[in-house]
């Protein structure tokens, strides 16, 4: 190890500083990371004082696994090997002990390490009311649905004659009135905005915005024309002077060359004079009477000198050609007008987001990040999170910060704004430990700012200084590998750094393996091919893999794409050979043959209007039908769509042949089935048995079942969420989930590179380098965070399609182009640096003209190299090909090879058990009508508890009352109103439940019923075992009549006489309908053993009417 | 096999006579049914509450308190209503308070009734004392102004919540009746101190482990899934043991219940005919709105609030309780559907149904209930909540819900909750003032959700309950699965809503980890001692992350094989053939075959044009927002017709005046616009309505903005000429194909040459038109029907286009013409040998349908947009033909 990086590996865990560590690819950051946080750990009173945080869960968590191991690995004494495993060792060790002093359980969810997601949605649970979101949120992955209701609802407002409407009716009007495309870019506005939001307060006037987006502008351009004046440097005065001279031979007035934005133009016509239009120096014959410049001229030997002086200055060209790009300041141009109308929509675009959250209950990630934010409180009135937290976060450790967003830059500022000033107490420092490498930044897609790494690298963060180190020794890769990467890329990146541009400075890497002994498989090789036929590049990797596999069969080899589309001819070359592949650039499930059989199924069912989706049925392997029996179904048929379950009573399906008939007659009785059984099944359930009964196990292939079973899970998950048989949003759910890793370690990763970010492999392929992923349409809007010394603010523009024009809009597009042609860079570099022993670049280019001259597309990896691939020899593929067609045949197109199409037997169609598809469904009770919803009687249940309650009362009073006293007022009222009625019901009830209570007291049934007897109970709980179960029963009242000898039982009953009704007929009527409950009682008492033996009686008792039914 | 318990425990305090308190109701329930089993048989036995909840006890007392007059006349709120109450003092302090505002209002106020009962329940508080603690924290001081509203409400409705009813029972005199309560896990200190004040209480502590092996059973395995597999694995086997009572504990049973039950499932043969057998016993279920019942009656409700998306509204047309279209559809019906969505419509109201179905059916009872629930204006006025469910319930019945033939067990299970959830909608109204339509829906749909349904099984050999419901219960063999870190124990928790000082003041047992600790220890020893044969489980990785075992647990040292997967029930030996070969279907008539798309589509793809044009299956019309292509392409085409009808040359047209010629465009632009909502409303819609009136307006100005600057294209023309024909009906022969076209326009020019003209929205590239299978092939079909055509051209109705043509000094635009040579790429050397080429291989695409051969050959990027991928299976036909493994976006070449 060299000893300036083991010098660094050791200050990183220095507990009392901070850093920014630049940790290139396979540096060791990983066991760096973990030395530190052990550090961290064994100086704070609480483990959740060291927050580690990174930007998935599988990073959280793999990064909480191998703590864990390195504590499990001290607690068992496991012997340390290398040198590096010992100061670990030492450190966890010293870990366990401060532990143990504490009484401490440290594991998993002691461990403070987390996502930044699931912290800042932390911060939100805890904070709920200035975070904005009231409680626990659920956040959705794919928000895109809750962003469309909001587009809706703010395009619905098109029509309102306000602001609101008329920004709304400009936008449209600018887009030609497409409604779909307006829609899709606002939609993708809103998942961004997370680098717009909180610059474009929801309280903010446009005319405010407007004025802010000015200042930024001319901010902007004042420090773009500083740097370039800095870049001219001592030539500057001289070049002005001798410009001025030519212009005046022109007639021009001289050139004010300040760094105010107003000058800009005169900026603009220095470039031309140095430039070419497309951009290269001039030549001297190119410098003439037309610029100026009379012939041999001392102002012209003058600008010939400074012009050789400026030749090779690569980054003083970069600022000149900036300088055409800078934005024109007319204030009134189209673009202005819809940057304004846009940023005025943008803060009522995020109002309707938020009513969508609001109604549905759900967010998204960003809405927590930014709540989160919010919840910090702004610098003048910061919330104390500590006390919200229970804890004091004393250190924080961030992994990829090169990946971070504005917004979750922003939180971490926001929490540690006051460790500066804390730190300069004396007290115990607090420190911040960024780890990142801006080599390896590629998810500027995804809203990261490599230069956000930068800056923090140089300037710390909130006033905290964060000290820089390098780490420059690599453990992982062969130095023939380390060597090619540090020749290409420090050709490539270079040493300058361009914050704004995302220009990342190169670091050379020290190799600390040594070479190999196979060259040919070591080492990093680049074979281009000859003209653009994928075939032969696939089939050459293909062949490669095979020959890697026999030579070293362990080996872990991966592929890996820009986008999964570039699979596309490799794949099924790697199937042919039977090579297993596994990985996110396989196709998702949502593309699976299988997955769309599913989802004909799911269609036809939820809609059996869809004729394509019966159509897809009748063709699926589960039915087979052949195209001339589809056309005699469907050439003949009157309807449109056709009804699947009518078609085999049709004429046609007669005609069709027998086995024919038989695959339709199956389809249909299975759908049948489906029918009526819909919403019987649970969701998953009722589609598996579908498809068991379409007999989908006998044509799935077995590494089908497996797409069957993330099927019936995404199934699972509709049901769940309440969507239910809504087949588009399963197909988009299914989408995202990705081919299930059932493959073996032998498997090929066939992976895209930004997944591919953090792992590493023996040998890594990168075919198809010529091409380009589809290029994105032009966004809505552009922005970016400009950050100069004197001022920061957000730039924001919309695309005001005036595509030559020196706007805003054009100059955040090329700004964007340049940052993404050096996110391009850092790709390749991601993409060979996960090769431990070698890299296998390859793509096809074309050679044409006489020259033979090789194109390569712009945008593509492969034009990254274009010094490798000049003069570079182009393999030979005659042999390829003839092993590709001995393989497999020629590839034709045509009737005669549709392999790989296929059906069930009608065989196994007649193997079903007999009466399986149509097995007897649940067992139904007795159809319920209309009346079965009842009536509503309420008001009578809950007058019949109160009722019975004061009887119970009563009957265990010392003394029966003859009328209702203020004590039994006083249990009438409190059961009303415990009965949770609004007061003109429990008025009502009141009343009512009183005029029976005094019924009964006035009544001698009544007052006999409710008097004192021997073995008299009321509301009696009663339990007892019929056939094994235990059944409950209350009696209203029950006692025994010693007069009469017998045991009596009552029934209270707070109906009453329909209207014309007379009482014995009343009477008659409900003995007859509570007839057997009044025997279950019987029985019931029967089945105790009362002290008083006597024959049992059976009553109903009225208190409305105040009478008593006596069963016979 | 129901739950039991050691009644040994118990015994003496029942022959007492003695009442026994338990934490919760199942494990009153199960020392119950065991006394009375352990009666002589079929004897009754009377229980006058000997066992029973503590907080039913509690609120028995105080009401009985409240009944004699020792407390001021009071009621106990629901939760349900304390939840409304809280989340109307939010809704109406956020509209109150402009500088804040939530997004989650429901939630915060179910924090705050949290916060709330955690502050009551530490009994003897006067909690109005507390708020100066509240003031330093912005989240307490707003809860603290909520709550401060709370307790005033509370007053003015003589309301309070259960652990401050506890609380005033301390006002009592002291008792001590004799009472024996169950001693874990602990209670609430405002419940413990109501029940030592009331009674002489003896704890009746947990039963211990009797096996001299302390640790249960610790199992692992690699997924969830593996480990619930294997849980439900384990109660099926041992439910064939005779009597064996066996119970499942889920940790998280909110997350992994469903999945268990679909295990469960599975090993009781219980997924489809003994569907609503399991004998499984679940302590909760899936909440009563989400059951397909009552969620559809949610829908036919709201629909009368607003319109449905198409997902919906499909629906609830295919809902077995509702009699819509969709249930038993005849032809009629489907067709009803299929043009409802080629209107393109996003959402479906109840009306435009109503006139849909006035249109096209003659009676249906689904028209009859939509025309009497039109006709009813019951819903419009504000009402009491209680008036509302009453609503529900004639509404329902006007629908005829649930108008499935007949109910299954389950569904009559749910059926039966119908009352009980209109009861906890009505019972809303003593906090709620009137509400209206949609709010009461709301309201409904709420009380729905919070109600749990889980259907009763006559027999149940396996119990699958929570961590705390098995407590104090005993089984023959316990699993408890989802022993993992972060469950066991329970990491501790601060209350957003009290200030964090306080809530240590106040010894929250929420936050005290040692105390969270010793309990998930103590559960552990329980649940250990319930069963001779109790296993923990915990799983190693859970969707793709890996997952820790709880630290109370010592790791076995293998991990059990997962196995479950594939299930039995789908091996099958596979059961296939090789589709057969489609044939070749010759066409019978050639007879209004169809028109150009027809050779369009056969030049994408064979297989395409043979399902669309031979078995013309229509697609269901997507969602459209805003004017679609087609409409805008008809609107422009519409226009353009108008125009050129009146104006009839180029001469013509330079007469005109600017100002004359913006008129006539305007006009225009009205008559095509009008026949555009003219052939809607044929189809039974409003295209305006559809697209709202800005967006028709926006779409006006925009259309004469176009269109005015393409005149200046036609102004501009080189050559003078004249429109010989507008849209006019030709039939064209070829091979044996009819085809009935229809040129937008066909122009002489002076020299006598004509030029066929097609108007398009967008401007296509002219080599669309070449090689043997063009995509736009229409233009060079136009070329046959007359000789004299020379030349044929896009107009591309699109803002700063310009013509885009083949053929020689057309003078269509200022630049030069070039020879067709180089416009056509080389593909051909003039317009001779342009017309043969097109000949030949239109003829052959012609000749292909004719044969009726459906070969699935697209070319490069056909697929793209294509709806028949599941019909032709072509990702299937790429997995092994290379020929066809082109990316989709790859732009032909
Ligand atoms: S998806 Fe492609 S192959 Fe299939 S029918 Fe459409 S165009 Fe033809």
């Amino acid at each position: 190890m060299s000893e300036r990086d083991q010098d660094n590996r050791l200050r990183a865990i220095d507990p009392t500083q901070s850093f920014c560590v630049s940790a290139p690819a396979g540096s060791g950051k990983t066991e760096l990371l973990t030395q530190r946080l052990l550090a961290l750990l064994a100086r704070v009173n609480r483990p959740e004082q060291v927050l580690a945080i990174t930007f998935t869960r599988k990073a959280a968590s793999e990064m909480s696994s191998r703590v864990i191991e390195k504590l499990d690995q001290a607690r068992r004494l496991t012997p340390a090997q290398l040198p590096h495993e010992a100061t670990t060792r030492a450190l966890a060790q010293s870990l366990l002990a401060h532990a143990e002093s504490l009484d401490w359980q440290l594991d998993e969810s002691t461990l403070n390490i987390r996502t930044i997601d699931s912290f800042c949605h932390e911060i939100t649970r805890q904070m709920p009311i200035v975070s904005g979101v009231g409680g626990i949120s659920e956040a959705v992955d794919d928000a895109t649905p809750l962003y469309e209701s909001a587009v809706n609802q703010l395009l619905a407002q098109s029509g309102d004659e306000n602001d609101t409407g008329n920004a709304l009716r400009l936008l449209l009007h600018h887009f030609d009135n497409r409604w779909v495309r307006v829609r899709e870019l606002l939609v993708s506005l809103l998942a961004r905005r997370g680098d717009w939001a909180p610059h474009i307060g929801q309280h903010q006037d446009p005319i405010g915005a407007e004025a802010i987006l000015f200042d930024s502008v001319a901010n902007l351009i004042r420090c773009r024309l500083a740097a370039t004046c800095i870049g001219l440097n001592e030539h500057f005065a001289e070049l002005c002077e001798v410009l001025d001279e030519a212009r005046e031979t022109l007639g021009l007035p001289a050139l004010m060359l300040t760094s105010d934005a107003a000058a800009l133009e005169d900026w603009r016509s220095m470039v031309d004079v140095l430039l070419t239009a497309t951009g290269e120096w001039r030549k001297p014959g190119g410098i003439s009477i037309r610029q100026g410049f009379e012939k041999g001229s001392e102002a012209k030997s003058r600008f010939l000198n400074l012009l050789k002086a400026f030749r090779g200055n690569e980054r003083l060209r970069d600022h000149l050609i900036e300088v055409r790009q800078l934005p024109s300041m007319q204030r009134h141009g189209q673009g202005w007008s819809l940057v304004v109308a846009v940023s005025s929509l943008l803060p009522v675009l995020q109002a309707h987001l938020l009513l969508v959250f609001q109604k549905t209950g759900v967010v998204d990630h960003t809405h927590i990040a930014l709540a989160a934010c919010d919840a910090l409180g702004p610098d003048d009135s910061p919330s104390p999170i500590a006390e919200r937290l229970d804890y004091q976060i004393e250190h924080i450790l961030v992994d990829e910060f090169q990946d971070t967003a504005h917004s979750q830059a922003e939180f971490l500022r926001r929490l540690t704004r006051d460790w500066s000033d804390h730190n300069a107490t004396g007290s115990a420092p607090r420190t911040l430990f960024v780890v990142g490498d801006a080599m390896q930044s590629i998810y500027g897609f995804r809203y990261a700012d490599v230069a956000l790494f930068m800056r923090i690298q140089k300037a710390g963060l909130s006033g905290l200084k964060l000290s820089p180190l390098t780490l420059t020794q690599n453990f992982r890769s062969r130095p023939a590998v380390i060597d090619w990467v540090n020749e290409t890329f420090a050709a490539l990146m270079g040493e300058g750094e361009d914050l704004d541009q995302g220009r990342v400075r190169h670091v050379n890497a020290i190799a600390t393996r040594k070479n190999g002994t196979e060259a040919d498989r070591e080492g990093v090789h680049l074979n281009l091919f000859a003209e653009e036929s994928s075939t032969r590049e696939a089939t050459r990797i293909a062949m490669q893999i095979e020959e890697l596999r026999a030579a070293r069969p362990e080996a872990s080899i991966a592929i890996l794409v820009r986008v999964k589309s570039h699979t596309a001819s490799i794949l099924p070359e790697l199937l042919a050979r039977g090579i297993d592949c596994d990985g996110d650039a396989l196709q998702s499930q949502a593309e699976q043959v299988i997955i769309q059989d599913l989802l004909s199924l799911c269609r036809w069912l939820e809609n059996p209007a869809d004729d394509v989706a019966a159509l897809a049925l009748l063709r699926s392997p589960w039915v087979g039908l052949t195209l001339n029996s589809l056309a005699l179904l469907y050439e003949s048929r009157e309807e449109k769509p056709l009804n699947l379950l009518t078609a085999g009573e049709r004429d046609a399906a007669v005609r069709l042949p027998v086995e024919e008939q038989q695959r339709l007659q199956h389809l249909i009785s299975v759908l049948n089935w489906a029918n009526r059984t819909r919403d019987r099944l649970s969701l998953p359930i009722w589609i598996e048995q579908i498809w068991l009964r379409l007999k989908g196990p006998a044509t799935a292939l077995p590494a089908e079942l497996t797409s069957v079973r993330l099927f019936l899970d995404a199934l699972r998950r509709a049901e769940a969420s309440g969507t239910g048989l809504n087949t588009d949003r399963i197909s988009e759910d299914l989408s995202h989930v990705s081919m299930d890793s059932a493959a073996s370690a032998q498997s090929v990763k066939v992976m895209t590179l930004h997944k591919a970010k953090g792992l590493e492999f023996d040998y890594v392929f990168l075919p198809a380098l010529h091409k380009r992923p589809r290029a994105n349409s032009r966004e809505l809007l552009r922005w970016h965070w400009h950050e100069g010394p004197a001022s920061t603010g957000l730039l924001i523009a919309a695309d005001d399609q005036e595509k030559n024009a020196p706007t805003l809009y054009n100059y955040l597009n090329w700004l964007q182009k340049m940052k993404q042609h050096e996110e391009l860079k850092r790709l390749l570099y991601v993409g060979v640096t996960r090769a431990r022993e070698g890299a296998f670049l390859s793509g096809t280019i074309k050679a044409s003209g006489d020259k033979q001259e090789v194109t390569v597309s712009t945008g593509s990896l492969l034009s990254l190299l274009q010094h490798n691939i000049d003069g570079a020899p182009v393999e030979p593929v005659d042999d390829l090909v003839a092993a590709s067609l001995a393989f497999s045949g020629p590839a034709t197109v045509g009737r005669k090879a549709r392999k790989g199409s296929y059906r069930i037997t009608n065989a196994a169609l007649e193997q079903f058990p007999e009466g399986f598809i149509n097995r007897p469904s649940m067992p139904t009770q007795s159809p319920v009508c209309v009346n079965g919803l009842g009536q509503d009687n309420r008001l009578e249940r809950i007058l019949g508890v109160v009722t019975h309650r004061v009887l119970e009362r009563l009957s265990a009073h010392f003394s029966l009352p003859t009328e209702i006293t203020t004590e039994v007022g006083t249990w009438i009222r409190a059961n009303v109103i415990n009965a949770r009625l609004d007061s003109a019901d429990a008025k009502q009830i009141e009343a009512a439940c009183t005029e029976m209570i005094a019924n009964t007291l006035r009544c001698p049934n009544g007052r006999w019923l409710l008097g004192k007897h021997p073995e008299a109970h009321s509301e009696l709980k009663m339990m007892r075992r019929e056939d094994g179960e235990i059944r409950r029963y209350i009696v209203d009242r029950t006692f025994f009549d010693e007069q009469e000898g017998v045991r009596w039982i009552i029934d209270y009953k707070t109906s009453s006489p329909q209207p014309g009704e007379n009482q014995e007929d009343f009477k008659i009527r409900e003995l007859s309908h509570y007839r057997d409950q009044l025997d279950t009682y019987a029985d019931l008492l029967e089945g105790y053993p009362w002290r008083f033996e006597g024959p049992i009686k059976a009553a109903l008792y009225f208190p409305a009417i105040a009478a008593l039914a006596c069963q016979q | 096999m129901p739950s039991t318990v050691d009644l040994h425990q118990f015994e003496s305090f029942l022959e007492k006579g003695q009442t026994i308190l338990t934490p919760g109701k199942r494990l009153a329930r199960a020392i119950a049914e065991a006394w009375v089993r352990n009666q002589q048989y079929h004897q009754s036995v009377f229980f006058e509450d000997s066992v029973q909840p503590v907080d039913a006890w509690l609120e028995r007392a105080w009401c009985n308190t409240v009944e004699n007059g020792l407390l001021p006349m009071q009621w106990l709120l629901s939760a349900e209503q304390q939840t409304t109450l809280w989340h109307e003092i939010i809704r109406k302090d956020i509209a109150q308070n402009r500088n804040f505002t939530l997004t989650q209002p429901r939630a915060a106020a179910l924090r705050a009734k949290t916060a709330w009962d955690k502050l009551s329940m530490q009994g003897g508080l006067e909690i109005s004392s507390l708020w100066g603690h509240f003031q330093h924290e912005e989240d307490c001081r707003i809860f603290s102004r909520w709550a401060r509203q709370f307790a005033a409400q509370l007053k003015k409705i003589d309301g309070v919540t259960r652990y401050q009813a506890y609380g005033q029972l301390l006002s009592l005199p002291a008792q001590s009746t004799p009472v024996a309560l169950y001693g874990f896990p602990d209670l609430p200190p405002v419940t413990m101190r109501a029940l030592e004040h009331l009674c002489d209480l003896q704890l009746v502590a947990p039963k211990e482990s009797i096996r001299s092996d302390p640790a249960p059973r610790v199992r692992a395995f690699p997924t969830r899934e593996d480990e619930l597999a294997a849980a439900a694995t384990w109660a099926h086997e041992m439910s064939q043991r005779s009597d064996y009572r066996s119970a499942i504990v889920l940790l998280d049973l909110e997350r992994d219940r469903n999945q268990l039950e679909y295990f469960l499932r599975a090993q009781f043969g219980c997924l489809d005919a003994q569907y609503n057998d399991l004998p499984v016993n679940f302590s909760t279920g899936m909440p009563l709105g989400t059951t397909p019942m009552f969620r559809d009656a949610l829908l036919a409700l709201e629909w009368e609030v607003r319109p449905l998306l198409r997902s919906d509204w499909v629906a609830l047309m295919r809902s077995p309780f509702f009699p819509g279209l969709l249930r038993n559809p005849s032809p009629n019906d489907l067709q009803l559907v299929e043009r409802l969505f080629k209107s393109g419509v996003t959402e479906i109201s109840l009306d435009q149904t109503l006139h849909f179905l006035t249109r096209y059916t003659s009676d249906s009872p689904l028209k009859t209930i939509l025309l009497n629930i039109r006709g009813d204006r019951s819903h419009r006025k504000k009402k009491n909540l209680a008036v509302w469910a009453a609503w529900i319930r004639q509404r329902l019945q006007v629908w005829g819900w649930p108008c499935r033939e007949s109910l299954d067990s389950i569904e009559y299970q749910q059926i039966n909750r119908f009352d009980d959830s209109l009861d906890a909608l009505a019972e809303l109204s003593s906090v709620l003032p009137k509400q209206g339509h949609e709010e009461a829906l709301t309201q409904w749909r709420r009380s729905l959700s919070n109600m749990p349904f889980q259907p009763k099984t006559p027999y149940d050999s396996v119990q699958v309950m929570g961590p705390l419901e098995v407590i104090g219960l005993e089984f023959d063999g316990i699993w408890v699965c989802g022993v993992q870190q972060g469950s066991l124990p329970r990491p501790p928790r601060l209350n957003g809503f009290l200030p964090a000082s306080l809530q240590k003041r106040l010894n929250f047992s929420d936050l005290n980890a040692a105390q969270l600790h010793a309990q998930g220890q103590k559960a552990l020893e329980i649940w250990d001692a319930a069963s001779t044969d109790t296993i923990v489980s915990y799983h190693q990785m859970d969707r793709g992350l890996p997952r820790q075992p709880s630290v109370l647990v010592t790791v076995p040292k293998a991990s059990n094989e997962s196995g479950w997967f594939p299930p039995s029930r789908w091996q099958a030996s596979r059961q296939v053939e090789d589709m057969p070969w489609d044939e070749r279907i010759p066409l019978d008539t050639s007879e209004h075959a169809g028109g150009s798309s027809l050779i369009r589509d056969q030049a994408a793809c064979g297989f395409r044009a043979f399902i669309s044009h031979r078995l013309k299956v229509t697609r269901l019309g997507g969602e459209a927002f805003g004017f679609t292509a087609i409409e805008r392409g008809l609107l422009l085409h519409e226009m353009m017709f108008y125009l050129w009808r009146d104006l009839g040359s180029q001469s013509a047209l330079l007469d005109l005046s600017k100002q004359l010629l913006q008129e006539r465009i305007e006009r225009a632009a009205t008559v095509a616009l009008k026949k555009l909502e003219d052939d809607a409303s044929r189809c039974g819609y409003s295209l305006r309505a559809r697209v709202g009136e800005s967006c028709w307006q926006l779409e006006r100005a925009f259309s004469r903005e176009v269109v005015e600057a393409w005149m200046i294209q036609e102004r501009n023309r080189e050559h003078p000429f004249t429109v010989v024909s507008l849209e006019e009906e030709s039939v064209l022969k070829l091979s044996g194909l009819e085809l009935t076209l229809r040129p937008d326009r066909i122009d002489r020019l002076e020299d006598g040459r004509l030029i066929v003209i097609d108007y398009k929205s967008t401007a296509p590239a002219k080599s669309r038109w070449l090689g043997p299978r063009p995509q736009e092939p229409q233009l060079p079909l136009y070329t046959f029907l007359d000789p004299a055509l020379e030349g044929i051209a896009f107009a591309p109705l699109a803002r700063e286009s310009q013509f885009i043509f083949l053929g020689n000094d057309l003078g269509l635009t200022k630049t030069p013409d070039r020879g067709l040579a180089h416009q056509t790429a080389g593909w051909a050397g003039d317009w001779e040998e342009l017309i043969s080429k097109w000949s030949s291989a239109l003829a052959l695409l012609a000749e292909a349908f004719v044969e009726g051969d459906p070969n699935i050959d697209p070319t490069p990027g056909a697929c793209q947009h294509c709806e028949l991928k599941s019909v032709c299976r072509i990702e299937q036909l790429r997995q092994t033909d290379r020929s066809l493994s082109f990316v989709e976006n790859e732009t032909p070449k």
